[in-house]
């Protein structure tokens, strides 16, 4: 679980502190649903991720390469499975 | 003189525009006519037009953002009001006799039926969603969005050797932007003539007298779709604007316990009002931000969904205002981008630049008169022309 904490700070960093209604971060939040994400939102959390887990992990690439469905639904547990798989950095 | 008629949605941000190009067209002696659900045409095109109704069914109102919203708007609103609208669209076609079909990117069935007919066809882009095809950096998002468009043309039964893509003629393309802010590269059939305004039937009456033109003023403006979201960005934008200096017009109803320099209208008289605005708060809809920049207003955008993230990109890249995340701005932050751009000279500067590429364009009568090129150059149609170079 020190993975998922530890990328929740990321993605909580990346959707700020929120007029009033921090969105709760858990591994079934979809990204887009639940954390409003927009395209620049994702581009951060990109660039965060690969700076913390190394450059073999590209998010936003990943997720413009899914189809529509599956990026309407990428939740954050998503996020972490896929950053243990790509990560060349120990967490 | 020539006929044409414009295939329209339901939505004021199409209608509008279809509106500023038929005014021109009348102008310049050709008759006009549309034909789109009559009930929220009408009071946009005044009482005088002529319109063909398809009736109106009950569609989905807007809803989401990011690409829940794309998927929503064409599973749920141009698919289905495609095929609900044909048989009328073609009726009118048959009945009015248009030498060409003005057709809204958003009502494909005007492209269908002018295909079918072998009328020479336009398309009116009145989004920026579909130019300059923004998803291919989503290959699997735009195949998804070509086969919405592929089925209904299967639907329609036309020949699948035939296939043309309905969101673009291949006769002429206008868009209600220009180069300034879409950038360059399009094909040649693409004309940006920049946005098609003319007077607009039925507008409200505006308190005049209220604006003190000591102050700046502000204009917030989420449009007319976004009622599902706008109420927590409107209260953050209330309580970011009440310690300002300004003077503040709210497009909304409803807004309770306002200051005395803050006013909200369920409508404004917005061609009107803008001359008299140093910025506007929107969530970026094409038509908002193009009628504001076309007077040199400065923006902040809070783009919500569909095209006004890209919408919002294009107007940070042309100078002209800054963008804010719709969901997450609070009063703090609204603050701080409308104290930016008011106090920035440079943004008013970039307005005006944006301003003058529109009027170089020559908006709804640049529109009139490639319309009007489309009948001299075709050749007449006998039948069916099935051109689709």
């Amino acid at each position: 679980m020190a993975l998922f904490e530890e990328i929740a700070g990321i993605l909580r960093e990346v959707v700020g502190p929120c007029g009033g209604c921090p969105p709760e971060i858990t591994p079934n939040a979809t990204l887009e649903g639940d954390l409003r994400f927009d395209s620049l939102d994702l581009t951060a959390a990109s660039a965060a991720l690969a700076r913390r887990f190394g450059p073999a992990v590209d998010l936003a690439g990943h997720v413009r390469g899914l189809g529509l469905d599956e990026i309407i639904g990428f939740t954050v547990g998503q996020v972490v499975e896929y950053v243990a798989d790509r990560s060349t950095v120990s967490a | 003189m020539s006929r044409f008629l414009f295939v329209v949605p339901p939505l004021a941000g199409h209608v509008n525009p279809a509106h500023g190009v038929g005014q021109a067209l009348l102008r310049a002696g050709h008759e006009v006519a549309y034909v789109g659900p009559e009930m929220h045409l009408r009071p946009l095109l005044g009482e005088n037009a002529l319109v063909f109704p398809t009736g109106t069914r009950l569609h989905r109102p807007q809803s989401d953002h990011g690409l829940a919203a794309i998927r929503s708007v064409w599973d749920r609103f141009i698919v289905p009001f495609a095929k609900f609208s044909l048989p009328a669209v073609e009726r009118a076609a048959t009945e009015f006799r248009p030498d060409v079909l003005v057709v809204d990117q958003h009502s494909p069935a005007g492209a269908i039926a002018a295909h079918r007919l072998g009328l020479t066809w336009a398309t009116l882009a009145c989004s920026t969603m579909d130019l300059g095809e923004p998803l291919t950096d989503l290959p699997r998002v735009h195949a998804w969005l070509t086969g919405r468009v592929q089925h209904l043309w299967d639907k329609a039964g036309l020949p699948a050797d035939e296939y043309l893509d309905l969101r673009f003629s291949p006769h002429l393309v206008l868009a209600s932007t220009t180069a300034a802010l879409a950038g360059s590269g399009f094909p040649d059939r693409f004309r940006f003539v920049g946005p098609m305004l003319a007077e607009r039937p039925n507008q409200p009456d505006f308190p005049w007298e209220w604006l003190d033109p000591d102050r700046p003023h502000v204009l917030v403006s989420v449009g007319t779709l976004a009622d599902d979201v706008s109420e927590r960005f409107l209260s953050e934008a209330v309580a970011a604007l009440t310690p300002l200096d300004v003077q503040a017009v709210f497009v909304a109803e409803n807004l309770p316990d306002l200051p005395g320099h803050l006013i909200a209208l369920p409508r404004v008289p917005m061609l009107d009002l803008l001359p008299r605005m140093d910025l506007v708060v929107t969530h970026g809809g094409l038509n908002t931000v193009c009628e504001s920049l076309a007077h040199g207003v400065p923006l902040v955008v809070a783009p919500i969904r569909h095209d006004q993230p890209i919408n919002a990109n294009q107007v940070v890249a042309a100078g002209a205002g800054v963008r804010v995340g719709f969901a997450r701005a609070d009063a703090g932050l609204l603050r701080a981008a409308i104290t930016e751009v008011l106090g920035g000279p440079g943004y008013r500067v970039a307005a005006a630049r944006v301003r003058e590429s529109f009027a170089e364009a020559g908006g709804a009568a640049a529109a009139a008169a490639a319309l009007a090129g489309l009948v001299t150059e075709e050749p007449v149609s006998t039948g069916l022309s099935r051109s689709t170079s």
